[in-house]
């Protein structure tokens, strides 16, 4: 009994003490990455790139939970991002953009749940054929062009307070944090994703809660999109190609079990700092960032591996 | 014939009207170079697509296919672009290079998924991204072109007016079709993929039957990769990005279904020419490239939820009948 606690809490907190290990190995072997008179980078890490990972990976966390994973989420970010340049453009009206930004998040969410829940498609190639097809409408609306033009008041509503991204992602975190451990649908949440069937038998409409769950997924992605929209200055329908395996490594390096029914906040933003820390120490170390796309897959595979060396050891 | 009319699946049906609706609207559709340029650019895809089916007929998907042709292609190119005046020899080591390449992820993926049980989405998942970064580590983001024309001829030289990778591509689907339809390997495949508790049950060796899909799939890959660099004379970090999404398509078309155990590859050959020849014609009625990309989407998606909902109802009408029975 007291063995088991003791492997749970180890589990539980292996990924901490990863993270720490990683922050402890890069401020030693490198000069820039951090050391007690140069927080230059800890703060760049902090405030303008974990906020970003941390939505994508706590996105697809909710998803893995649930036994799916959201590949369409590079195309909708991109398609979100060139919807919110759009609306700038026509009206320079940052609420208006932000309204249109979530509205748009919370379609291609319902679409994934649709052809989730009503057609039957398994996950992976739902999300797969809709990221070809919501890639490709972004493509048809921009062109191959840009959007510049997004008025004087949208920018620096998010870039005025160097604060205000990491603010956003941690207040998005805490209404998870809370829906997953306080609300009853958090609930249903692990139970579909445990056992389906089980779920359904006890009263629970496993297809509405999936459903529910795609769209929040869909939400929190508008969020990021409209954030790095405002980061980068500039919205284009060739962003986040490379998001979809940043947030795949980030939720299973976090914890998240691929089997579904384990996983939340807390696994998500960890696996985030964890695969933050390791691709921005690996700049400092000099390793050209081509690498990054291998590591990012090592990390998926490794992370499956520890995963099923746990639950061997687990029966 | 009726039998055989029977056996050919309602989706290509649905497709092959497709086809009629450009051999009449679209222009110079049916002239003898376009045909052949239908066949040669459904060749490479159709190599692949034997692979592609054979991970999906045992109920399972390869989705690194369009990275590991990327790094085939990539790697090959570089070592021939390396040589200063070409031998046969030369052509066939970079060919063997290409489907080396290829045959090392394909046994990446199937030591992991056969031998250890790893999810299968995610081992092919991971290792498309790390074949796409390979390919960018060693390519430095540049354009690799300018082959000899003796590497070239390999995919190029006209045959009887055929080019030669038409050839290439129906001998290697005949040998798949040998190997599926014929061999003890093919029907242990179709049982691993009906059920593989039962399979396991009765004696196959399911590790090893799913290890050599995927080294086959792998393999397939990494000789299309090459073919793709000869035919097309230039390869690049991203030549072959999303041949994994075209080749799935090619499959449900021709009635291999997701559920695995059900079709044939020779469906996944018909599919592959059907889908090119729509795509082709789509070309030809001068759709941009980006509303081919939405088409395509929207095309291949409505055909796996025609497949899907086909599926299940099936399934019901076969509960329903025992029922009735009992």
């Amino acid at each position: 009994m007291l063995n088991k606690t003791i492997h749970r809490h180890l589990n539980k907190y292996s990924r901490l003490l990863l993270l720490i290990a990683l922050f402890i190995f890069f401020s030693i072997f490198t000069d820039s990455f951090w050391s007690p008179t140069n927080w230059s980078n800890f703060a760049n890490i902090m405030f303008q790139q974990a906020p970003f990972t941390v939505l994508l990976s706590l996105s697809m966390t909710i998803s893995i939970i649930l036994k799916g994973f959201d590949l369409s989420m590079g195309a909708d970010i991109a398609l979100v991002s060139c919807i919110v340049g759009f609306v700038l453009r026509a009206s320079h009206s940052p609420l208006l953009a932000i309204l249109a930004a979530l509205g748009m998040g919370a379609l291609i969410g319902m679409g994934n749940g649709l052809l989730i829940t009503k057609v039957g498609i398994q996950p992976f190639i739902a999300t797969y054929s809709m990221n070809w097809i919501i890639r490709g409408i972004a493509l048809v609306l921009l062109g191959g062009s840009q959007i510049y033009d997004f008025g004087p008041t949208f920018r620096p509503l998010f870039l005025n307070s160097p604060y205000t991204f990491f603010f956003i992602a941690a207040v998005i975190c805490a209404i998870f944090s809370l829906i997953f451990s306080k609300t009853i649908f958090g609930k249903y949440i692990y139970a579909v994703g445990t056992n389906m069937g089980a779920a359904e038998l006890s009263g629970i409409n496993p297809n509405f809660v999936q459903f529910v769950a795609w769209t929040l997924c869909g939400v929190i992605l508008s969020v990021d999109a409209v954030m790095y929209t405002a980061n980068l200055g500039v919205a284009e329908p060739v962003i986040g190609d490379s998001f979809v395996m940043t947030a795949i490594a980030a939720s299973l390096i976090g914890g998240t079990s691929v089997s579904g029914g384990v996983g939340g906040v807390y696994n998500a933003v960890v696996g985030a700092l964890i695969l933050v820390v390791l691709t921005n120490g690996m700049i400092h170390l000099g390793v050209p960032s081509a690498w990054q796309q291998v590591v990012v897959g090592f990390v998926i595979v490794l992370s499956v591996f520890f995963e099923h060396l746990m639950n061997r050891k687990e029966d | 014939m009726n039998d055989i009319l029977k056996k050919v699946p309602g989706l290509m049906w649905g497709s092959l009207l497709m086809v009629m609706f450009f051999v009449i609207f679209a222009p110079n559709y049916t002239n003898q170079r376009n045909i052949i340029n239908i066949l040669q650019n459904s060749a490479i895809i159709i190599i692949v697509s034997m692979g592609m089916g054979l991970t999906i007929l045992s109920g399972q998907i390869d989705m690194s296919i369009g990275g590991v042709m990327t790094a085939s292609a990539v790697i090959s190119a570089m070592y021939f672009a390396h040589i200063q005046s070409p031998t046969a020899l030369d052509i066939l080591v970079t060919f063997l290079i290409g489907i080396g390449v290829g045959s090392v992820f394909g046994f990446l993926n199937g030591i992991l998924i056969a031998r250890y049980k790893f999810n299968f989405w995610l081992v092919t998942f991971a290792m498309m991204s790390i074949s796409y970064g390979i390919a960018q580590v060693v390519t430095g983001g540049k354009v690799i072109s300018g082959f000899s024309k003796s590497f070239r001829n390999v995919t190029r030289f006209s045959l009887a007016g055929i080019p030669m990778v038409v050839y290439i591509a129906v001998i290697v689907s005949l040998l798949m079709f040998f190997l599926t339809y014929k061999t003890k390997f093919g029907m242990h495949m179709y049982a691993v993929g009906a059920s593989e508790k039962c399979a396991a049950q009765s004696g196959i060796r399911v590790e090893r039957i799913r290890f050599l899909i995927y080294l086959l799939s792998g393999l397939l890959s990494g000789f299309g990769g090459v073919l793709l660099v000869s035919k097309t004379n230039f390869a690049s970090a991203n030549v072959a990005s999303g041949q994994e999404f075209t080749a799935m398509a090619n499959v449900i078309i021709g009635g291999i279904s997701f559920d695995g155990g059900k079709g044939g590859l020779l469906g996944a050959f018909a599919g592959s020419i059907i889908l090119t020849a729509i795509l082709n014609g789509l070309q030809l009625m001068g759709l941009s490239n980006y509303w081919q990309q939405v088409f395509t989407g929207i095309f291949i998606l409505l055909i796996i939820i025609i497949d899907v909902i086909s599926q299940r109802m099936k399934k019901t009408k076969n509960t329903r009948r025992v029922y009735k029975h009992a």
